[in-house]
């Protein structure tokens, strides 16, 4: 049997498909663009074509993340957080605590043994928590997403950011750059400030070890370093954490198409 | 300024360690207590009567980071509502044995609610003022609040407070108020030669200090020969709203510098809620009692009657030789707020030129601010072209 | 399947006419017939304000009423125009608008006719204060404070009590010499009689909703059936009212009827609802089968739970009513009162619903969730709109948390049902 999870985010969507015992056979993953549904899909059938199935071979698929309600070919839906939760658990069995940085909003989940979600704490009315402002500071200094991580890693200092908007927080880093600082020690400053943010919502629901990242921000592995500062912890994450809260709606809708006759 | 005062005020400006410095004061004084007391006023005059050492809680100021209370507060509150309970929770009022709330609004309120629930081995006092101050009842009332407060004391101190020791402590801070007063009026008189800044720094020290301490400083400073003329200030400014949370000394410094002087703030109101002295004989409880309700200064978080914010603004605009009213209230200050839309009608009316301003305790940013008191003198500034109007050139 | 709460039941109807006549009064009331006094809601003696022929306008009912109708943006911006600033609360901001921006009071669920008196009874919130000097200047009318002290322990203290009814004591000179009559007290005592009628079954009405399944959203629905006894309390219409609405509710459940489908989960609120966004908001609620069965502000006007006064000690009553208000309540109160509801109701979760507007309801909101989340094993959710200003509602935001909440509930329940 093969059951899919698929991740509709505001920036990226993804898709998981695995096996009958758990075991992740494809992934897929494209940029949301405009039109949810045909992302949705695309990332689908890139996940067949990885998993070596045709798209009638999966018999549950589950959408999940903002977009959700755009996946017309999907049996059901569930919140990212819940897929978030179950997609961490199942990779870091010890987890108790999930940060999940998004584009549009940041996530910090606290679950128990079973995965269940105990407590959850939502920013996605600032956007200097978010993906999306590490997004827009890398196109303002002309830098891909790729390599800005590594160059935070060579800074110096960090230079202090108000904590403010990431509108008026663009302004301050076109004020350092006219002063003649240094990039590096501006993307620290960044991502200082992303992680002051992110780490307040974790402290408000708590925190228990293990804790784990998830979404696009894992492959930063400035920002991951800025986080484990911020908290006080190791941090659990993978290159591939953006894949966490599609992997979880692919355990769901396996636990759904195990449970329900016909799959349906 | 001491090295002492510089080490701890830096710039001249409470900041978290002053707080934290508290626990020196308890070691100098073994036994010692300490009272935190929130803005505005709250009884002073008996928490020192008491032996204690009434530390008022002023915000945190710049550079803080609200690392541990976005979690415990809601979105709309004030600055110095979240850095109370920022320092709270980072153990920078540690030193205190009891904190006091007055009822100046729902934040104060709340806020002895949330400690209460954070700090219960750390009492609270919520002091609930009456807010009916023409009601004869407000009286009785009154007194009870003040006696309840003094057997809260009596209970921390583990001892009786006499009234002897309240009129002492009374007339300590008569003391402090008249040379606060003393000062207020040089600033008045003469802002080129002693400036708000450097009042406000002043003042700042006395929050965290005994009142000894402080009336000896504030003597030191009244002896003080006024500085040399600096070129008089393009405008004489009124400052409504800060009355609470501190806004940062860069902020007034930034006023200045733009060619302004503050001739008449409500920085601080607290350390100056009394419009005379109190008196100092007979039963002080009666005496704190009759002069709150008839002597406490005007301010947005007591009832008034419309017409005596009118009365108030006229008055004082008058008598400081204002040029111009500075509306500075708080970011998410509703009570401010609140009386400001009515004094604008009434800067309106009367045709007193303005400036509205927001601000917040940690802000690092004053562009805006800049921009908007730099508006202010270009819109005031004769424009050329009138004048080339007249006469052919000159 | 879940039902949809339907706004055009028989027992909301009944309310509607209710406040429909109040309106009509007001339309009718023309300063020198029938005078007109505004107070609030918490804490309101609008039976004294009666007894002397007073209309009463509460201002607070105007704005939500402003929102409900989806009218409280326009009122707002006017509000705004006027000079008031964003971070005042959108009641008032709504009111000052709508009395005066171009409406001047003529809205389209009534005309509001302006002061002669206005009775500050402040209770729970500074900006009550405001609201009426704003109001003073705008109608030049007289202000009188009725201030009643915030219940800083369990109870009001004795000196507390005194204070009020001194207080009380006076406002009566102040209404024989505005009304231009004299103080009856039989008229109050009568008056009162039906008061203690209509808190016996409106007390009866909250407790409905303890039955499993409930025949009445005791969040929902029951807000919207709080109008009458915060309009017309002290009336007999008030009463038959209350009779009539629990005999609907015995009937519904008799029949096995509810208007909201499956009950899978039962909710305790805590603050008002979202007005501009009400049906929005319950939606998201019940398509999960997610009912409420207790809310906080259903206690707001007063908490009538335990009140022994009654019309023979009319003075002590007034305390009383005045007093009582959720809304004056210290937050340790509060919290041991939803504590209290959640397990009393059976609750598999609390909702906190803070809002920006209103600073008394909605400080150490957050702490409490807080409290709930690390102490006890209760499941909550914390949500914050506003009162009056739908900006401040996200429809996509709230329902994302909504439905988080729902799906964690739900995996709760089903494992605690698997394990016994």
């Amino acid at each position: 049997m093969l059951a899919c999870g698929i991740d509709v985010g505001s920036t990226a969507t993804k898709a998981v498909i695995i096996d009958g015992n758990r075991v992740v056979q494809g992934r897929g993953r494209v940029n949301s663009g405009a039109n949810l549904s045909r992302a949705a899909r695309h990332a689908f059938l890139e996940a067949c074509r990885e998993a070596q199935c045709h798209e009638y071979d999966v018999t549950y698929i589950l959408g999940t993340g903002f977009g959700r309600s755009n996946i017309p070919f999907s049996h059901s839906q569930a919140t990212g957080t819940t897929c978030h939760a179950r997609g961490a658990i199942f990779r870091y069995p010890e987890t108790r605590t999930i940060l999940d940085i998004g584009g549009q909003d940041t996530v910090a989940i606290r679950i128990n043994e079973h995965g269940e979600v105990l407590d959850f704490c939502i920013n996605d009315k600032c956007d200097a928590g978010n993906g999306r402002f590490i997004e827009s500071v890398a196109d303002l200094l002309n830098l891909s997403l790729s390599n800005i991580g590594e160059l935070s890693l060579k800074a110096d200092k960090k230079l202090e950011m108000a904590n403010v908007c990431s509108v008026t927080g663009e302004v301050e880093i076109i004020n350092y750059l006219e002063k003649g600082q240094d990039v590096e020690d501006i993307i620290a400053g960044i991502f200082a400030t992303v992680a002051d943010r992110a780490s307040s919502l974790v402290r408000r629901i708590g925190i228990e070890e293990e804790v784990t990242l998830s979404g696009g921000v894992t492959a930063n592995r400035g920002m991951v370093k800025a986080l484990e500062e911020k908290l006080g912890v190791h941090i659990n994450c993978g290159v591939d954490g953006v894949y966490i809260g599609a992997h979880g709606a692919a355990l769901i809708a396996l636990e759904k198409a195990e449970y329900t006759p016909g799959g349906w | 300024m001491s090295d002492t005062e510089v080490e701890y005020y830096p710039g001249g400006e409470v900041l978290p360690g002053s707080y934290r410095e508290l626990s020196s004061w308890k070691e100098k004084n073994p036994g010692g207590k300490i009272i935190g007391c929130y803005p505005l006023y709250t009884p002073v005059e008996l928490v020192h009567a008491a032996g204690i050492l009434p530390a008022t809680i002023a915000g945190a100021g710049q550079g803080i980071h609200y690392d541990h209370s976005r979690g415990s507060l809601e979105g709309f509150i004030c600055s110095i509502g979240r850095s109370t309970l920022e320092l709270n929770l980072d153990g920078a009022l540690d030193s205190l044995d009891g904190i006091v709330f007055p009822s100046i609004c729902e934040i104060a309120r709340g806020h002895s609610g949330i400690w209460a629930r954070q700090r219960p081995e750390c009492p609270v006092f919520y002091f609930n003022f009456p807010q009916n101050l023409k009601s004869p009842h407000s009286r009785e009332f009154l007194q009870t609040e003040f006696i309840r407060f003094r057997e809260f004391l009596e209970e921390i101190s583990s001892s009786k407070i006499s009234d002897e020791s309240i009129n002492e402590s009374i007339k300590m801070y008569n003391d402090i108020r008249k040379r606060i007063e003393v000062l207020n009026g040089r600033r008045c008189k003469s802002p080129a030669q002693y400036s708000a800044s450097n009042l406000y720094s002043i003042r700042q020290i006395g929050l965290l200090k005994t009142p000894e301490e402080f009336a000896s400083l504030l003597k030191q400073e009244v002896l003080k020969p006024l500085e040399e003329m600096k070129s008089e200030p393009a405008y004489r400014l009124m400052m409504i709203g800060a009355f609470c949370a501190r806004p940062p000394m860069e902020l007034l410094k930034t006023i200045e510098n733009l060619g302004f002087a503050i001739v008449w703030d409500d920085l601080l109101l607290g350390q100056r809620w009394f419009e005379s002295l109190i008196p100092t004989d007979g039963d002080p409880i009666e005496n704190l009692t009759g002069h709150y309700l008839k002597n406490s200064v005007m301010s947005s978080v007591a009832h008034h009657a419309p017409d005596e914010l009118e009365e108030f603004i006229r008055t004082e605009f008058g008598k400081n030789c204002a040029d111009a009213i500075l509306l500075s209230p708080a970011k998410f200050c509703h009570p401010a707020k609140a009386d400001f839309t009515w004094i604008q009608r009434i800067c309106k009316e009367q045709k007193i030129p303005y400036i509205t301003i927001e601000y917040e305790e940690n802000m690092s940013d004053f562009s805006m601010i800049e921009s908007q008191f730099e508006t202010f003198l270009e819109a005031r500034e004769p424009s050329p072209l009138i004048n080339s109007n007249s006469g052919g050139g000159n | 399947m879940h039902g949809n709460l339907k706004l055009n039941s028989p027992l909301l109807d009944k309310s509607r006419q209710i406040i429909g006549k109040w309106y009509a009064q007001g339309d009718q009331a023309n300063g020198v017939d029938r005078k007109v006094v505004y107070h609030f809601q918490p804490g309101s003696i609008h039976e004294l304000l009666h007894a002397f022929g007073f209309h009463v306008v509460f201002p607070e009912m105007n704005s939500i009423h402003s929102a409900v109708k989806k009218l409280s943006i326009e009122y707002i911006h006017h509000g705004d125009t006027l000079g008031f600033d964003q971070d005042i609360c959108g009641y008032v901001r709504n009111d000052m608008g709508l009395m005066g921006g171009p409406a001047k009071g003529k809205s389209p669920f009534g005309t509001i006719p302006p002061p002669d008196l206005l009775v500050l009874n402040q209770t729970g919130c500074f900006t009550y204060a405001k609201w009426f000097e704003s109001l003073a200047r705008m109608y030049g009318c007289p202000l009188v404070m009725l201030d009643i002290p915030y219940t800083r322990n369990e109870e009001l203290n004795a000196s507390d009590k005194k204070y009020i009814a001194g207080q009380i004591e006076d406002l009566i000179k102040v209404l024989e010499e505005v009304s231009g009559k004299k103080f009856d007290i039989d008229i109050l005592i009568e008056s009162l009689g039906h008061t203690r009628d209509a808190i016996d079954l409106y007390l009866k009405l909250l407790d409905i909703p303890k039955a499993r399944p409930t025949p009445v959203d005791g969040y929902f629905e029951i807000t919207s059936f709080m109008g009458p006894i915060t309009v017309s309390r002290g009336t007999v219409d008030c009463v038959d009212y209350y009779r009539e609405t629990i005999e609907g509710i015995e009937k519904r459940a008799s029949e096995g009827r509810s208007p909201f489908g499956d009950e899978n989960f039962r909710l305790v609120f805590d603050g008002p609802p979202p007005w501009p966004s009400l049906k929005e908001f319950r939606e998201m609620f019940h398509k999960h089968g997610a009912v409420g069965v207790a809310g906080t502000y259903s206690r707001v006007t007063c908490d009538y739970e335990g009140m022994e006064t009654d019309a023979s000690q009319p003075f002590d009553f007034l305390v009383d009513l005045a007093s009582r208000s959720y809304f004056n309540w210290n937050i340790e109160k509060r919290r041991n009162f939803i504590h209290k509801l959640a397990k009393e109701f059976d609750a598999d979760g609390i909702v906190f619903h803070s809002v920006k507007s209103c600073k008394p309801y909605s400080i150490g909101m957050l702490d409490s969730r807080n409290y709930f989340a690390s102490q006890t094993s209760i499941p909550v959710l914390f949500l914050d709109s506003d009162i009056a200003d739908p900006r401040f509602f996200s429809n996509s935001q709230i329902r994302e948390r909504v439905d988080t909440f729902m799906e964690s509930v739900a995996s709760r329940n089903l494992r605690m049902k698997s394990t016994g």
